[in-house]
């Protein structure tokens, strides 16, 4: 099998894990599969699309060699994480939020996921259209990175960045008080109340989290691929198999379950056929159900 | 000696027209030692549960040290000295036992903290001597331990405790009791749910006995030891106390 798999897999499951972890936090947090969560991966893009051409506007958008990125691009992708927590957070107040008060069961909180992801994605492709989208124009080109491997500056790019993000949630969760607070809720919410935790604060962090880790998902997504309305939906699959087979309510456990859907999904395009990669991630998601239902780092029930 | 905790008629469960709790009322004085005793179903945690805020409620009013905390949410009455015990599933397994203590810290004022968390650990050096130990392989007992010393690192005026005695081996109930003896002793008022009526009776000054949801005697203990129909209280049988 050609090695080049290893890079198009590693930078295809960057982004799904980026996904996976929005994911898993909501599911042990809010205990809902959260089908909209493909919405804030599309949301982020297109937000730091927007505000790209802003700030390119004003201090323009020449890239920064050898990436495809312009200042313009960086300053709107960090804008974009929090516009898309922000997004996250008006969800839950405008539709969780009252499910939850109503002590809505679990089926129907995620029927209403799976409804606002239609609409807001049926938003997106009324404002944007149909067409795909491109943060830049600029060519990249895969250089040698050793091991018969090439990859392009942007990717290289995207992979760093990947675990920068993934270490400082995991640092953020470890070290700090909402984070330890975070894990508490997951854990026992009655528990965390009577110990002085602020449950609703929790949820609102969980949401600006997931939704900036979607964006940044979002932006590799449309940094390396491109921009259309449907990028989030049709991962969605992925992000399901990665949460569930890294452990649900594992943040590693969905950074390391999104970088093996991905490179299952890379090694299925070079040996079946690209036409078998979307299977890949409903293959992996029954085997991991059927074999080992609490994942890789998963907790047992 | 003033009233540190007073229910009012109060009525409370999991769902509107099912109350658990009905029309409870009773006074708790600043630094008194009061059990909570009652057969099975008799409402008690619940009692306790409504009155920490975990459990809705549906009439009547909660008074902590003044102020009317009926509908006030659980966490914000933990900041103002109001500390529950729960008698299952009251400690984060999955966290470590100094995690479990810094989180119930983060009520208090930060330079208070660390204080806070090593005076625990002094109360219970078992915990002391391995605060990275995950609390889901402690014993029953050191789980006991920590979910009190969880109660006490955000310095409660007052402590509820729903059964810290059950399923713990004889030796170990003495350990819980004179732990609680030495908190009372600090001038925390605590309130204790027991199954363990003798030594229930034993610790506290004064006990309610609930059958039913509603109040059917309160009394201090010395007088509820000795009393006649106790074993037809807790059966249910026992006429409702004048």
């Amino acid at each position: 099998m050609n090695p080049q798999a290893l890079v198009d897999g590693l930078v295809a499951g960057s982004m799904i894990g980026l996904g996976a972890i929005g994911v898993t936090l909501t599911y042990a947090i809010l205990r809902f599969a959260n089908f909209a969560h493909g919405e804030f991966v599309t949301s982020g893009a297109y937000l730091t699309l927007v505000m790209a051409g802003a700030f390119a506007a004003v201090i323009g958008g020449a890239p920064l060699l050898p990436l495809s990125v312009s200042w313009a691009l960086l300053l709107a992708f960090v804008a974009g994480l929090l516009a898309t927590g922000l997004v996250a957070i008006l969800l839950d107040l405008t539709l969780f939020r009252p499910l939850r008060r109503r002590g809505a069961t679990i089926i129907i909180t995620v029927i209403a996921s799976f409804g606002a992801s239609l609409a807001i994605r049926s938003l997106i492709e009324f404002i944007f259209t149909a067409s795909p989208r491109y943060f830049s124009r600029e060519l990249q080109i895969a250089t040698p990175i050793g091991g018969g491997m090439r990859a392009t500056p942007d990717q290289v790019a995207v992979l760093i960045a990947t675990a920068a993000l993934v270490i400082a949630v995991h640092m953020m969760l470890t070290r700090t008080d909402i984070g330890r607070a975070m894990r508490a809720v997951a854990e026992n919410p009655a528990l965390a109340r009577v110990a002085g935790i602020d449950v609703e604060r929790v949820v609102r962090v969980t949401w600006l989290l997931g939704g900036a880790l979607a964006c940044a998902g979002g932006v590799a997504a449309g940094l390396l691929v491109q921009i259309r309305p449907t990028m989030g939906f049709d991962l969605l699959l992925p992000l399901f198999a990665a949460a569930i087979l890294g452990g649900i309510g594992s943040v590693p456990g969905a950074m390391l379950g999104g970088l093996l859907v991905g490179l299952c999904e890379a090694m299925a395009a070079q040996t079946v056929g690209a036409e078998w990669r979307a299977a890949v991630s409903f293959l992996v998601l029954i085997l991991v159900l059927i074999l080992r239902p609490r994942g890789i780092l998963g907790r047992r029930a | 000696m003033s009233a540190h905790l007073a229910a009012t008629d109060l009525t409370a469960g999991y769902e509107r027209g099912l109350p658990i709790v009905r029309g409870v009322s009773l006074t708790v004085s600043r630094g008194e030692t009061l059990a909570i005793l009652g057969p099975n179903g008799a409402g008690k945690s619940t009692f306790a549960k409504a009155l920490a805020g975990l459990v809705p409620i549906f009439s009547g009013r909660v008074i902590f040290g003044g102020d009317d905390v009926t509908h006030s949410p659980a966490h914000t009455r933990v900041g103002e000295g109001l500390a529950f015990v729960p008698q299952t599933e009251n400690i984060f397994a999955t966290l470590t036992i100094a995690e479990n203590l810094k989180i119930a810290s983060t009520v208090l004022p930060r330079p208070a903290r660390k204080d806070a968390i090593s005076a625990v650990f002094e109360r219970f050096p078992d915990l002391g001597s391995r605060p990275n130990e995950i609390a889901g392989r402690l014993s029953g007992g050191q789980r006991q331990m920590l979910a009190v010393g969880r109660a006490l690192v955000a310095d409660p005026q007052l402590i509820i405790l729903d059964e810290p005695s059950a399923g713990l081996s004889p030796r170990l109930v003495g350990e819980v009791f004179d732990g609680l003896a030495a908190i009372a002793g600090s001038g925390v008022t605590v309130v204790l749910v027991e199954q363990n009526v003798a030594a229930a009776l034993d610790f506290a000054q004064r006990a309610v006995v609930l059958a039913e949801g509603t109040v059917r005697r309160d009394a201090p203990s010395a007088v509820l030891r000795d009393s006649e129909d106790l074993g037809a209280l807790f059966l249910g049988t026992a006429p409702e106390a004048a």
